[in-house]
């Protein structure tokens, strides 16, 4: 049920005049802030980022990261590549020629080995000797191929200084020209990352 | 690698030149628009035929 209320003339002529000055008062402030988003300078558009872990040493994992970093570079992201532990085998000018990839406790092997047979001396090396026919039949670069191909196109690959002491890796066994240097200077670069992978 | 050929090739041309890109690699059907969307060249046309993805992009300016 409603009841109407019956105001003065004047009492509603007063109600108007707050209501249609209310109203002007929001509408001015409206349009002055939309001038003001207009006018102001646009941040700058950033650069995407892509901060990448490489922590493995085998010939399957040593592609993940770099095949990641030059798509993102390709993309024009800005990409570094941080490897540590094992991963530092991928970046290391004696080592990186021969990574293998092992057939046991790895039941994900296109022709699947038993895991025993995986064992057998010889295995690993057979099974490395069958990943490389197939990346070449799929004219995948090489490992060597794919760093030039990332380092080309800007990705910044730094070794791990850590790792290094660690492993006793000397400096002189690292690519020559990568940076090196710790795990802080590195978050330093992730933190403001986009997209942050551990491989 | 249709990306990364792609980049090394665009990055020759002039702005508002026209690349046509030939690809065997399915996978190009989802990262050509990508490329488009993440660097600002122009995606004018994709096409398939007989296995083959073809694809034009116009530089940024």
């Amino acid at each position: 049920m409603t009841t109407e209320i019956q105001l003065s003339p004047e009492v509603e002529a007063r109600i108007n005049a707050a209501v249609s000055a209310r109203f002007a008062e929001l509408i001015e402030a409206q349009m002055k802030a939309q001038a003001e988003a207009k006018a102001a300078p646009r941040p700058e558009k950033r650069r995407r980022r892509l901060a990448i872990v490489a922590s493995k040493g085998t010939l399957d994992m040593a592609y993940p990261p770099l095949i990641l970093a030059s798509a993102g570079a390709a993309l024009g992201w800005e990409v570094a590549i941080f490897f540590t532990f094992y991963g530092l085998d991928v970046i290391n000018a004696k080592r990186n020629k021969h990574l293998q990839v092992a057939p046991l406790g790895n039941p994900a092997m296109p022709v699947p080995v038993p895991n025993l047979v995986g064992a057998i001396p010889g295995m690993t090396a057979m099974a490395t000797k069958m990943m490389k026919s197939w990346m070449k039949k799929a004219n995948m670069p090489t490992v060597e191929e794919m760093i030039s191909i990332c380092r080309q196109s800007g990705v910044q690959l730094i070794a791990c200084s850590t790792t290094m002491g660690v492993m006793s890796v000397d400096k002189g066994d690292i690519l020559p020209g990568l940076d090196i240097s710790g795990a802080a200077a590195f978050l330093d670069f992730a933190a403001e990352a986009d997209v942050s992978l551990f491989i | 690698m249709p990306v990364i050929r792609l980049r090394e090739a665009i990055d020759k041309i002039g702005a508002g030149q026209v690349i046509k890109v030939l690809a065997t690699d399915p996978a190009s059907l989802h990262d050509m628009p990508a490329f488009a969307r993440n660097t600002g060249h122009e995606l004018i046309e994709s096409a398939t035929a007989d296995g083959v993805f073809e694809y034009l992009f116009r530089k940024a300016p």
